[in-house]
């Protein structure tokens, strides 16, 4: 499932700044065009390899059983369900009262509220120091690899049952 | 006095006194973590026998969670939401009570633990009438900040107080379910207690502690780097991710567990979900830190949010993975827990903290920090005793259980014994924070009594916005 999901998420949540008109420049157009694709790409991904592993790694594995069934149904469609609802529910309020339709106008308000920016908001950058970001990255990547590795190990490795 | 209505003043009272509590809850952790490394300190010393672990280690948790981080988490919520809503908080006087109030709730908080008082349920420890007073606390807040939105002049709501108002009417729906209504007795005991109060100890920390330091996040990035956020329609679907999918996570403290199969596969799939919304937050504070790295270099409340934002990528990057069943089966239990939680509540959301309280105070008391020096050595401090913390308890963790696995019906003491040099190495962590925060306390109460005046840079403002 995390194969399936990460997959999921990583086609959704690219769809999603597609659609959003976010991805840079060389990329955008092609983004709007395909996002709202990529991202129902990524949602079928994720019910349908959660339908996959449900028949495979669930304790009543016989496809087409009724025991299978009861673990595909709830642990797969209830989730939907319960999750389609609300959203719905939560698209159609917002769309009504028209919190969806606010644009970005509002970031900019923050800036102008009267609470006045910190000095370092003036300061002009220097060439190169774009490339500060590379630390943070740099050390997310690391850390991710420690952990899955450690994980990784642990799992794999042969382990003596007495 | 304590009931003042001057302007700013509940915000800035919350500050202080959250400091302090973080300096004794602190100080309880590290007790906790020596105790690790000698078990047997406190015994046969009669008044000490009020100190042993058993005691100790709820004391510290209840003391940072509703002492410090709550505590700067009212004090940040007081500071932003007038400035949000375009007017003043409603009521000073009514926050400086609750700030009164709050200080009486954590010194009973910790009276109740230390005399043996513990209900045995995490993070809700205490006996219900101190958890009565939560819910007192939580309900004068939420009143005044509603009547601040109901009295708004800015109309249109950024997203930071879409995250407060979220967090302050789910909160404490959540407080109080999952400590069974607030009741003297425990109408569900067992195993369906187990799910309650995982339903409470986990959705806490995705219903206030995240909505609140990530709502402080979206405030504080563009003050700091004067540019607004990249997207703030991303900024919304992260906002709404989170509350409809951090919901049912909470079994995923139960997995393998003798609770429902479908229940933990269900937390378990939205545990995973929740990488969305951290990828929002990643993408609009890298997108809007592009281009203004340098600002990094000149302020230490931004090497905070910075390092604040690597820590919650690994936070998130963690949970999906250790709600899988095969990983849970190594890492529950262990001291991998130990190290996730506080990536979570210390690497992250103090972190958070940190940077507000370093950008508010001087607004607040008109004096700018007294010592930029000492605010370097609190985030190198900081950081370097963290990172120790959080590795060794890692790395610790996993030996632990490839023990358990190997040796299941081994020598448990082994695995104990065996932990003894990550327990050194994550008390050694422990005290750098512990005294990277003595440095940062010092400097905060010299701010207020001896900063340098703090200056509104309007013309600057102005000419640069022109």
């Amino acid at each position: 499932m995390g194969l399936y999901g990460a997959a999921a998420l990583i086609l959704a949540f690219i769809g999603l700044l597609g659609t959003l008109g976010l991805l840079p420049p060389r990329w955008k157009q092609g983004g709007m065009r395909w996002g709202k694709r990529l991202l129902a790409a990524g949602a079928a991904l994720l019910v349908g390899g959660g339908f996959h592993v449900s028949s495979l790694g669930s304790v009543e594995e016989t496809l087409g059983g009724a025991a299978w069934g009861r673990a595909a149904a709830q642990q797969t469609l209830g989730t939907i369900a319960v999750f389609g609802f609300f959203a719905a529910a939560a698209y159609v309020l917002g769309k009504r009262s028209g919190v969806l339709d606010m644009g970005e106008r509002v970031k900019y308000r923050l800036l102008h509220n009267g609470d006045p920016v910190d000095a370092t908001a003036w300061r002009t950058a220097l060439p190169g120091e774009q490339r500060l970001a590379l630390i943070p990255l740099v050390a997310m990547g690391v850390l991710a690899l420690f952990f899955t590795a450690g994980v990784l190990i642990v799992l794999l490795r042969p382990t003596a049952i007495h | 006095m304590v009931f003042s209505n001057a302007e700013g003043s509940a915000s800035r009272n919350f500050f202080l006194t959250s400091v302090l509590w973080m300096a004794i809850g602190m100080s309880f952790g590290l007790f906790a973590a020596v105790l690790m490394i000698f078990p047997d300190l406190v015994r046969n010393i009669p008044i000490l026998e009020y100190f042993t672990f058993g005691r100790v280690r709820p004391v510290h948790t209840n003391l940072v969670l509703f002492g410090w981080l709550t505590g700067a988490y009212f004090g940040t919520v007081f500071y932003m939401v007038p400035r949000l809503a375009g007017t003043k908080l409603w009521s000073e006087r009514l926050g400086n009570a609750t700030v009164v109030l709050h200080n009486i709730m954590m010194t009973s908080f910790a009276a109740a633990l230390l005399l043996g008082y513990n209900t045995g349920r995490e993070y809700a420890e205490q006996p219900w009438v101190n958890k009565l007073l939560v819910a007192a606390v939580f309900i004068m807040v939420i009143i005044n900040v509603l009547m601040t939105f109901a009295c708004r002049t800015e109309k249109e709501l950024y997203v930071s107080a879409w995250y407060f108002i979220g967090a302050l009417l789910t909160a404490p729906v959540i407080y109080i379910v999952g400590n069974q209504f607030l009741l003297p007795w425990n109408p569900v005991s067992g195993v369906n207690d187990a799910v309650i109060n995982w339903f409470y100890g986990h959705n806490i920390l995705g219903y206030w502690f995240t909505p609140v330091g990530i709502g402080a996040i979206y405030y504080l990035l563009p003050k700091m780097v004067g540019a607004p956020i990249w997207s703030h329609r991303l900024s919304m679907i992260g906002f709404w991710v989170i509350f409809f999918v951090y919901g049912p996570t909470g079994a995923h403290h139960l997995v393998n567990g003798p609770v429902p199969y479908w229940l933990q596969t269900v937390a378990i799939a939205f545990s995973v979900c929740l990488i969305v919304p951290v990828w929002t937050v990643l993408t609009n504070f890298y997108g809007t830190l592009s281009g203004r790295w340098g600002a990094v270099k000149e302020s230490v409340p931004l090497k905070f949010l910075v390092s604040a934002m690597v820590f919650y990528f690994i936070t998130c990057f963690q949970g999906p993975m250790q709600s899988l069943r095969s990983v849970s089966a190594i890492t529950h239990f262990t001291s991998w827990v130990v190290g996730h939680a506080h990536l979570a509540l210390l690497g992250t959301f103090s972190f958070i903290m940190f940077a507000s309280i370093y950008y508010a105070l001087p607004r607040l008391v008109g004096r700018q920090i007294w010592s930029v020096r000492l605010q370097e050595w609190h985030f190198w401090l900081s950081l370097i005793g963290f990172a120790m913390f959080f590795v060794s308890l890692t790395v610790g963790g996993l030996v632990q259980g490839s023990h358990w696995l190997a040796n299941q019906s081994g020598s448990f003491i082994g695995s104990v014994t065996g932990q003894l040099p990550y327990n050194i190495v994550r008390a050694m962590g422990g005290a750098l924070i512990l005294g990277a925060q003595v440095l940062f306390i010092y400097n905060i109460f010299k701010s207020v009594t001896a900063g340098k005046r703090f200056e509104v840079e309007s013309d600057a403002v102005a000419a640069a916005q022109a």
